[in-house]
């Protein structure tokens, strides 16, 4: 399991092992429970690490499939750190499709690993925008996350409008209210 | 306990290259210090000293004198087959353990047609450094069959035999390095013969020495143990890795090499009664300080 005592260490050994298997620097993009705990946003364990995509040049660009040196190099770190074989994923990157909260890529929080790796852990804000958004699409632990990083009103509300744009069926903004009001924003839920 | 990368390098390079000497002592290069004790294989030693030859020049110099004056004791088919996990990219460590240079040299000493080898030859003579292989020496029971036999599979058959008591042909092809064909062709000869014994279990043969047919061998010698190959491998890739970026000085990639080859480093420290700690309990780099203290002492025991 990943968490806030080894995050670090894991991340610098997945940089050594792509510097051993001749591979390329790369700048990944995370988002999820280990982005949460890497930042100190919320402290929990979590079992893998889920990427976005990699940023160059400012830009988040998808990357289909992981290069064979950073795959290579992400199975010693499974074996390593007894990390599940699908530790390092691209399960979110569909998001990059769908749209991001406008701005999250200058709003990116960079941590260099070593000579080959940079991580690109995404922002408060935009966990909240996520969270948000996992919370009403799936509930249980994400929920859990979204209140612990303890949303303002006007953050709230950014992240409302967000998660408007990604699923615009009117049941969904139902959810949306329902949401708010049980958990206590209910002026929130009649101005949306 | 040894707790640091250059810590192990020093002692890992101690013991690998005097078990090197150790063996070349046997076949008769002068240098200090005692005989091995076990069988030695002569296809296998050549190719670990070839990964140490950047390392210890000495010790590769004598090896391609040896080589020079003796080659009619190798087997050079053998050789190739050996060779392929030493001379191709290694999986774990992306780059060949011997080096282009040094298995040039030992092609080119090896070859009969050769021009530099026949100078080598011509300009080469025994000396007080360098005797001729003394068959009778227990360790170069390899080189007594191949007195008797001749330099062909039929030495290996014996010594596997000896080794591991029974086999199958596919089983002893691979382990000898030889062609499946040949092999059952030959165990099968053998055991019309009588010379071995054959009995069927489940859909395979198995082939053992008769007893009574170790009465030609010189003298009783240890040889539970001959398959170097293995173990020069294993010991090749960690002498590789402790003398080459980014390995040298990271005791986490140390560490995850250890575990990559664990498997295999704890059938040799089996062999060496060493106790080797268990990876799972061991996240990355904790696995090396514990680990590194008993592989330095493996080589030792050998």
């Amino acid at each position: 399991m990943i968490d806030e005592k080894n995050v670090e260490k894991i991340f610098v050994a997945l940089d050594r092992q792509i510097l051993a298997a001749g591979g390329g620097c790369i700048s990944l993009v995370v988002c999820g429970g280990t982005a949460l705990t890497a930042l100190g946003l919320v402290s929990r364990t979590t079992k893998d690490v889920d990427v976005l995509g990699s940023l160059e040049k400012g830009n988040i660009r998808k990357i289909g499939r992981f290069p064979i040196w950073l795959s290579e190099a992400a199975a010693k770190v499974a074996a390593d750190f007894d990390l599940p074989a699908n530790w390092l994923n691209l399960g979110p990157e569909s998001q990059l499709d769908t749209g991001l909260p406008a701005g999250l890529a200058g709003r990116l929080e960079k941590k260099t690993y070593g000579r080959r790796l940079t991580v690109c852990f995404i922002s408060r804000i935009d966990q909240i925008h996520f969270k948000l958004y996992a919370s009403l699409d799936r509930g249980g632990y994400h929920v859990q996350d979204f209140f612990k990083l303890a949303p303002t009103e006007s953050e709230l509300l950014k992240a409302c409008r967000w998660v408007l744009t990604q699923d615009v069926s009117a049941g969904f903004k139902t959810l949306l209210v329902s949401f708010l009001e049980q958990h206590g924003h209910e002026k929130l839920a009649g101005t949306i | 306990m040894k707790s640091s990368p250059e810590q192990f390098r020093d002692s890992l390079r101690e013991s690998f290259l005097e078990l090197l000497w150790r063996q070349w002592r046997t076949l008769g290069v002068a240098s200090h210090g005692a005989d091995a004790a076990l069988a030695i294989d002569l296809e296998a030693l050549i190719l670990a000293t070839a990964a140490t030859a950047g390392q210890d020049g000495r010790l590769w110099n004598a090896t391609l004198r040896w080589l020079a004056h003796f080659r009619e004791w190798v087997n050079g088919a053998r050789l190739k087959r050996m060779a392929a996990p030493f001379t191709s990219p290694d999986e774990l460590l992306k780059k060949p353990l011997i080096k282009v240079d040094a298995w040039r040299q030992a092609c080119a000493v090896l070859d009969p047609d050769s021009p530099t080898r026949m100078e080598r030859a011509r300009n080469a003579k025994t000396g007080r450094d360098l005797q001729p292989p003394r068959l009778r020496k227990p360790p170069l029971l390899q080189l007594f069959l191949r007195g008797i036999f001749g330099v062909n599979a039929r030495a290996e058959l014996i010594l596997f035999l000896l080794a591991e008591g029974e086999g199958n042909s596919n089983q002893i092809a691979r382990e000898t390095h030889y062609d499946q064909k040949n092999v059952y062709v030959l165990l099968e000869r053998w055991a019309g013969a009588g010379f071995i014994d054959r009995k069927k279990r489940g859909k395979q043969n198995l082939y053992s020495l008769k007893p009574g047919s170790k009465a030609f061998l010189p003298a009783e010698i240890g040889n539970k143990f001959w398959s170097w190959e293995p173990f020069f491998l294993s010991f090749g890739r960690l002498f590789f890795a402790v003398h080459s970026e980014p390995w040298r000085n990271d005791a986490y990639l140390l560490s995850s090499l250890f575990r990559s080859i664990h498997h295999d480093l704890l059938t040799l420290a089996k062999a060496a009664g060493i106790v080797l700690p268990d990876p799972q309990l061991l996240p990355g780099e904790d696995l090396f300080a514990a680990m590194a203290g008993a592989l330095a002492r493996i080589p030792d025991s050998f």
